[in-house]
Parts: C-alpha cells; sequence; structure tokens
C-alpha cells in the first residue's frame, strides 16, 4: 500500500512539473510565471513571443536620464531569472525560421541565436519590414510611409528577390490566410481587401471593403 | 512685395516694385496628376493669388499632422506611450490617435535627427507641414481679404519634417517634390518672412509650368 501511495505521490509531482505555467507581461516590464513575479530590468516592454518553455521580450532599459537601450529579454518557464541582450537598433520582433530563433531589427537587420549569444545574419530586410510566413523563404511587408512627402507607399516582397508587390497599408499588418497573402490596400480613400499568390506574387482576387475586418481571414473572396 | 513662382524651374522669385529681392529654390507638384495611393500628387495651380495669413497648420488627413508643430510630448514608457498636450491641458495617446507606437516615434526621431537618439522627442517635430504654413487664396472680387465665396487654398508654402531636420542638424537641405504644396527651404522661408513677403494682402502668382523665369 505504501508502495502505491508512494507511486501516486511521485507521479503526482511530475505532472505538476510538466503543466504549462501560465506566463503574461505588462508594459511597464513586469512578467508573471504562473504565481510567480518578475521585475525586469526593462521599463519598457512592447513585444512578447511565447515559446513552449519561456518567453521573449523586447522593449528598453531606461537609465536615470532618460536614455533607452534596445533589449532583449528571456524568461525560462523552469528559471525566473531573466536573461538580458541589449542591440544598437531598436528592435522590432521575433520569428521562427527552419526552426530556429531569430531577431528582427527597425533597420531590417536579423540576428540568429548561436552559441548563447545573437549573431547578425548578412541577409538584410528592408526597413520598418514585419514578418508575414517564413515556411518556403522570408515573405515580409513595410508599411506605407508615415510621412506625407516623399510619395510612395507600402509593400510586401520575399527576402530572396523573388517577387515585390505595392501596398498602401499602415495599421493592419498582413495576414497569411489559407495559404494566401492577405491584404489591406487603401487606394485614395476606398479600402481593398487583397488576396495574393505568396509564391510569385500575383494578384488573385480583391474586393472593395467598407472597413477593415478584425480578422483578414474572416472575409470569403467568393 | 510680390511672389512669383515659377514650378518648371523649381524657382521662387521675391520682387519689390519689379526690383528682384532674392531667389529661392522651391519645389511644387508635378505638371501633371500623379499616382500616390495615398493622395495623388497635383500640379501647383497657376494663377494669381494672395497670401491670406502664416499659421500653425494641423490635419487629420495625413497621420503625422494629427497634431500641430511643438506640441509638448510626455514620456509614457510604462504605458508604451508617448502623450501630447491638447488645447485643453489634457493630454492625449499618440499611440491611440495617431496609431504609432513609442518605440516607432523614438526609431523615426533617430532617423530624423541623429541615429545616436535614445529617447523620445520632447515637442512634436512631425508635422508634414512644418512648424507653419503660409496660406493664399484666389481674389475673386478683387478686395485683397478673404470673403464672400474665397476660400483658402489647399496648397500652401511650408517646409518638411525631414528639411527641418537637416536644417537644425547642419546638413544639406535637400527639397523633393510635393503634392502640390511649394516646399520651402527652413532658411528662405524665414529669409523670406523677414522681408515681410508672406504678410496678407502681398500678391503672389503661380506661373505656368512651361514659363521661365528671365531677369
Amino acid at each position: 500500500m505504501k508502495k502505491l501511495i508512494i507511486l501516486f505521490l511521485l507521479l503526482l509531482t511530475s505532472v505538476e512539473a510538466c503543466a504549462q505555467k501560465e506566463i503574461s507581461w505588462k508594459t511597464n516590464g513586469r512578467v508573471n510565471i504562473g504565481s510567480h513575479t518578475v521585475k525586469l530590468k526593462m521599463q519598457n516592454v512592447y513585444y512578447g513571443y511565447k515559446v513552449n518553455n519561456g518567453v521573449y521580450l523586447i522593449g528598453f532599459e531606461i537609465d536615470k536620464k532618460g536614455n533607452n537601450k534596445p533589449t532583449l529579454a528571456w524568461l525560462s518557464r523552469s528559471d525566473t531569472t531573466p536573461e538580458y541582450w541589449s542591440f544598437n537598433n531598436i528592435l522590432q520582433e521575433i520569428f521562427m525560421l527552419n526552426g530556429q530563433i531569430h531577431l528582427l531589427d527597425m533597420n531590417g537587420g536579423i540576428h540568429k541565436f548561436e552559441s548563447e549569444s545573437w549573431i547578425k545574419s548578412p541577409l538584410k530586410l528592408k526597413d520598418n519590414s514585419r514578418i508575414i510566413d517564413t515556411e518556403k523563404t522570408i515573405l515580409a511587408c513595410y508599411p506605407s510611409p508615415l510621412f506625407k512627402s516623399p510619395s510612395g507607399i507600402g509593400g510586401c516582397y520575399t527576402a530572396n528577390g523573388q517577387w515585390e508587390i505595392k501596398v498602401n497599408w499602415n495599421d493592419t499588418l498582413p495576414k497569411i490566410c489559407k495559404g494566401h497573402l492577405i491584404v489591406v490596400d487603401q487606394i485614395n480613400k476606398t479600402l481593398w481587401l487583397k488576396k495574393y499568390s505568396k509564391d510569385n506574387g500575383e494578384l488573385l482576387s480583391s474586393k472593395e471593403i467598407r472597413k477593415i475586418p478584425k480578422d483578414l481571414c474572416s472575409i470569403d473572396f467568393v | 512685395m510680390e511672389l512669383h513662382f515659377y514650378p518648371g524651374q523649381n524657382l521662387l522669385i521675391l520682387k519689390n516694385k519689379k526690383k528682384l529681392i532674392g531667389r529661392y529654390e522651391a519645389w511644387g507638384g508635378p505638371a501633371s496628376m500623379g499616382s500616390d495611393a495615398r493622395m495623388a500628387e497635383e500640379p501647383t495651380w497657376p494663377g494669381s493669388y494672395i497670401i491670406d495669413k502664416t499659421h500653425s497648420y494641423h490635419t487629420t488627413t495625413w497621420p503625422m499632422s494629427k497634431i500641430k508643430w511643438g506640441t509638448r510630448l510626455k514620456d509614457m514608457p510604462g504605458k508604451n506611450d508617448v502623450w501630447y498636450e491638447l488645447s485643453s491641458g489634457k493630454w492625449g495617446s499618440i499611440a491611440k490617435d495617431i496609431k504609432i507606437q513609442r518605440h516607432e516615434l523614438i526609431n523615426v526621431y533617430k532617423r530624423l535627427y541623429d541615429p545616436k537618439i535614445t529617447k523620445p522627442p520632447t515637442q512634436w517635430i512631425f508635422n508634414d507641414f512644418g512648424p507653419v504654413a503660409i496660406r493664399w487664396f484666389k481674389d475673386i472680387n478683387g478686395n485683397k481679404k478673404l470673403d464672400g465665396h474665397e476660400r483658402l487654398s489647399g496648397q500652401m508654402f511650408h517646409t518638411t519634417p525631414d528639411n527641418e531636420a537637416q536644417h537644425r542638424t547642419g546638413n544639406t537641405v535637400k527639397l523633393v517634390p510635393s503634392h502640390g504644396c511649394i516646399h520651402l527651404k527652413p532658411i528662405d522661408r524665414d529669409v523670406i518672412t523677414s522681408y515681410g513677403a508672406f504678410k496678407p494682402k502681398t500678391p503672389f502668382i503661380v506661373h505656368k509650368y512651361d514659363e521661365r523665369f528671365v531677369k
């Protein structure tokens, strides 16, 4: 009987250890991992990327003079001591490429995590790019300029140079839906929802819309 | 004082009683309609106008121009935002109202002014129309006053945030074509203003694109 009880307790402990601790964070750098709270040395967090064993958080460490140092933090679910890396360029987002973690900065620089450090890749994307897809190659989009001058709009492209399209998008990040690239393109004051082939950038379908849907994948093109 | 703009030469001429006072580089819109999907570029329309006023301009048409140049900003890193002072004295959210995140704002400031910048600006210096816009109108009834059915032109003299940054950082000011307005260098705007040529009632002529200034 004693043996059975011990076995039961052991099983219970291992189930608890395997259970995923819920991770959440606030923009002021406070992170909750299960019931544990961690205060990062970053006073500003604007992006998070959860993976199985933890979370990557992007933001700034701000010194007493108000200087913002672009910083990446890693918090593991099992060890609540954060790891930090600082960068010169402001960071944009984390993405997976060929099963490995990568980091994109706002100047289009790509950094790959190797041997416990971030190595800058020779591959460079356009400024302000956002990663949309990495299935075959990197498919990225950059928004229209914030400023009136000079003229010009945003676009989407593949990092291997296979194709590029011009689209006027700002707040609504293009998205992959059922294997196609879906973009809201504003031409003068009219909104168009457009579906492109992600293989060659060909426009497959478009329809005028009155307002931007909450989920770009919810619109039926037929 | 009289102002003459020759869009085909990117040239603004200031005259006083037919005497040439100064010539300044100035860029208008293209000779024919453009294709910018955000707002098609248009020619700076030839005609005779009257200068009406100089003021700090803001418009909802362009995101960065929703806030007047020089508006006070307050950094709110813990809220991942930068606030701007409203005319009521309260504070508005740039993230909410302009849809620009704090880190994007710092990046724009770095790009314009100095790659070493590490904090948001303390004032709004991103309005597309610069600190001031100089407005004109078609004087239909010839009384040099904006009245009756007369309206201010949507085209105006102004500088750009890029050119203001180049000027303030001591770099070469490089003008670019406009959507129909007339882009001036900050230093030239100040010089022309000091001559009193942007005062109300100053005659202003936009010449045709194929017309050339001959001294």
